[in-house]
């Protein structure tokens, strides 16, 4: 299946995904800028995304600690969540998502 | 700095306070303390109103407090008595004066609105009172030149004692153990159990293992500055982790009760508590001298923390890693308890 991350820049990246996989991992194994500081593990908020508002109703919901997370990262939107509790199922296929800006 | 008001901050060891005031200083409010005639502790803001004396240099006289500069005199409520060279006494010859309880061999103070403060909410430990089950040892007051959080990052961190406190209270068995974390209504609970390794050094001295143990650690952080820490170590296999009852292994408590002082300082009393070798003092003091040696190694490193911190002067950005969940969710909690206070209408400050 694919998914399309949207850099900082605006580049689109078409990315084969592996089902099951955190969508953090994908993002990282194409060599796209995002930290995951803390492994995946709803901490740290650097590998925060957008996801495009086609596809934010069609997720999971957030659990309490990644709405806690979300709440101390920056340029938070209604369709902020953290690519490591997204999950890669198949009724994803054609997820789209953007990187939101790095913290200093 | 912003501080939980309204609550009961511990404060210092009950045995440190008598009849000669000293000052204790607690989320940046300077108090002082005395005991009354029928020994209860009185706390005053320690300033006197007129010149701005603290009143701790001051002398107890029956239940009142005098001043060492020009001896206005206040009674534990705060209410002057007596000044010196005039009959009347002006409405406004006043000093604050905190509600104050006792609980597990401590004052505690409540710095926030004096008409919530209920001495019934102060924290307590059923086991502090179970003595044909546990033994309790009141430890030292430690202080820090550190922030109370970094002290409380520490207490809710699991993960450095297999790095700091390698003679004492860990082993490297547990380098990769994951740590849980979860909050529990007002608390918040870091565990982890480390299976079949060898006893950390402090219950390979004190238990008689056959080999190789189970360990847990369970940190409980309690606002506004409480952190317990139940671990302890049994036969491998004999307790079945996350549901077996742990007071069939070697228990201890290791109690820590801060009193943030201010943005850099902080004192950390410590007690422990445990469930082996009951009443038995030279145990409780082998103990005591292990924690002393394990939280001396905790202040070399926060207090070079605060150094840097200080002179980064706010800039920088720490890591957030995966062991960080229970610190997080810790100043969480303290954050929400903060906001929580403010939307209320802000804390009226004490009479």
């Amino acid at each position: 299946m694919i998914v399309t991350v949207i850099d900082r820049d605006g580049v689109e990246h078409r990315l084969e995904a592996d089902l099951g996989l955190k969508l953090m991992l994908v993002i990282r194994a194409a060599g796209l800028p995002i930290k995951a500081e803390c492994g995946g593990n709803c901490i740290c908020s650097t590998c925060h995304v957008y996801v495009d508002p086609a596809w934010a109703e069609r997720l999971p919901g957030l659990s309490d600690d990644e709405i806690g997370t979300l709440e101390a990262a920056i340029d938070v939107r209604p369709t902020s969540r953290l690519s490591c509790q997204i999950i890669v199922t198949a009724d994803l296929d054609g997820l789209r998502v953007t990187l939101a800006p790095e913290e200093d | 700095m912003h501080y939980i008001q309204n609550t009961w901050y511990p404060l210092i060891f009950s045995r440190d306070v008598g009849r000669k005031p000293l000052r204790r200083t607690v989320i940046e409010k300077n108090v002082a303390l005395y005991r009354t005639e029928d020994g209860r502790v009185a706390a005053l803001e320690d300033r006197c109103p007129h010149r701005f004396a603290p009143l701790s240099l001051g002398v107890v006289e029956g239940d009142t407090l005098r001043c060492g500069y020009h001896g206005m005199t206040f009674d534990g409520s705060g209410k002057c008595v007596r000044i010196p060279g005039q009959d009347i006494i002006p409405v406004n010859a006043v000093v604050k004066s905190y509600p104050v309880t006792e609980s597990l061999g401590l004052v505690w103070i409540w710095p926030g609105d004096p008409a919530k403060a209920d001495p019934s909410k102060v924290y307590t430990l059923p086991q502090y009172h179970d003595a044909p089950r546990w033994t309790a040892v009141l430890g030292e007051s430690l202080h820090f030149e550190s922030n109370y959080l970094n002290l409380a990052d520490n207490l809710t961190d699991p993960a450095h004692v297999s790095f700091v406190h390698l003679s004492t209270l860990g082993n490297p068995a547990s380098e990769n153990i994951p740590v849980k974390h979860q909050r529990i209504g007002d608390a918040v609970v870091v565990h982890r159990w480390i299976l079949d390794a060898p006893a950390i050094p402090v219950f390979a001295k004190l238990g008689s293992f056959k080999g190789h143990v189970d360990r847990w650690h369970y940190y409980h952080f309690h606002t506004p500055s409480i952190a317990v820490i139940d671990f302890g170590s049994a036969d491998a296999g004999a307790i079945d982790p996350e549901h077996g009852d742990r007071n069939r292994g070697m228990r201890i408590f290791a109690c820590h009760f801060i009193t943030p002082v201010d943005y850099r300082r902080c004192i950390d009393h410590w007690v422990h508590l445990r469930n082996f070798a009951l009443g038995n003092e030279d145990v409780g003091a082998e103990i005591s001298k292990q924690f002393a040696l394990a939280f001396d190694e905790d202040k070399t490193i926060l207090e070079a923390i605060q150094r840097e911190e200080d002179r980064l002067e706010g800039n920088g950005r720490k890591l957030r890693l995966a062991i960080d969940g229970g610190s997080l969710k810790m100043r969480r909690l303290i954050d929400e308890v903060i906001a929580a206070e403010q939307a209320a209408g802000g804390v009226k400050a004490s009479a």
